[in-house]
């Protein structure tokens, strides 16, 4: 009888300890996540474009990095989001959403500026949408 | 002569100044979506939610990306993605539909009836949706909520987990637009 309790309270024990572990496994980490596929803003905004299927295939849920010219920046939806330039008709964007974890020097990136970001791709819909971004490298136009 | 002429011509040339857009147009819309369950709380947001409204006819069109919904819990995000909405097999959730006796130069807020077309996972459901509208110099922004039962859209809730999902899921959107220039 005693053996039995004790077999139930260790598979009980188990199972709370499991389920606590896979409640905390935390989202991707962009920032030590590596790097599946690094391209230009334009190049993947036209990919979509193209052949949305396709692209999807290609980029959706995948870490990419994306060198590109910032259009424009906002705080949406309490959100810092940058848009990139994308179709070579201004028409669609890629639509960066922040890291919420981030608390470095990420708000000095201004319009104009050349920048690498690096994200989760998450598909298209008049725009690319990449969340989670983290910015790798900034450059100033001068 | 020469006054009316001139009048007339100031008129044209005032006019052709005040042209609003056809259509409007938010990239970054946000769509929330509440489970209240005695077992738990679930709340996830889409921040990038496309709308696109058509002035000459009163239509409004909405895609939202479902892997785009972000949630406290990572282990839910899978849950939803994987199981629930089978976002790898239906990507996207659209609304279209029209809004009824809608007065684009109306200035301050009217409330109006949305009605159309809500599809997720291939599944369409017509619903009608109170909307709040309001103009704040040519700026357009709708809200609103509505309640979707996840019955309606064959939305299987595993038995060992159903306590923690309520069968009627409270969704509230917001909407800024901004002129659709193509």
């Amino acid at each position: 009888m005693k053996k039995r309790y004790y077999f139930l309270a260790t598979f009980i024990l188990i199972l709370f300890v499991t389920i606590f572990f896979l409640n905390r496994k935390s989202i991707i980490n962009v920032s030590k996540a590596t790097t599946e596929i690094i391209i230009d803003a334009r190049l993947l905004t036209e990919n979509f474009i193209t052949d949305e299927k396709k692209a999807n295939n290609h980029y959706k849920n995948k870490v990419i990095e994306i060198k590109g010219t910032i259009k424009a920046i906002n705080f949406k939806n309490n959100k810092h989001t940058i848009l990139l330039y994308g179709s070579s008709d201004e028409n669609h964007t890629i639509i960066c959403d922040m890291n919420i974890n981030l608390k470095n020097n990420q708000n000095q990136v201004l319009v104009d500026n050349e920048v690498i970001v690096k994200g989760i791709c998450k598909g298209f819909l008049n725009d690319v949408i990449v969340l989670n971004y983290i910015l790798i490298n900034k450059k100033t136009n001068e | 002569m020469n006054k009316i002429i001139f009048v007339i011509f100031f008129g044209i040339l005032m006019s052709s100044f005040s042209v609003k857009p056809d259509k409007i147009i938010e990239r970054q819309g946000l769509v929330t979506f509440f489970s209240y369950t005695t077992a738990e709380n679930i709340e996830a947001k889409n921040s990038q939610v496309l709308s696109i409204v058509d002035f000459s006819t009163n239509e409004i069109a909405i895609s939202m990306l479902m892997n785009a919904f972000e949630f406290k819990k990572s282990l839910m995000y899978q849950h939803f993605n994987e199981s629930y909405i089978e976002s790898d097999l239906y990507p996207k959730a659209t609304f279209e539909g029209k809004i009824i006796d809608f007065d684009k130069s109306f200035k301050g807020t009217q409330t109006k009836v949305v009605k159309g077309i809500l599809t997720i996972r291939n599944i369409t459901k017509a619903i009608e949706i109170k909307t709040t509208i309001t103009n704040n110099n040519d700026t357009y922004i709708l809200t609103g909520d509505f309640d979707i039962t996840i019955k309606d859209f064959e939305i299987k809730i595993p038995p060992i987990v159903a306590p923690n999902i309520a069968e009627i899921i409270s969704t509230k959107f917001r909407f800024e637009y901004q002129p659709y220039e193509k």
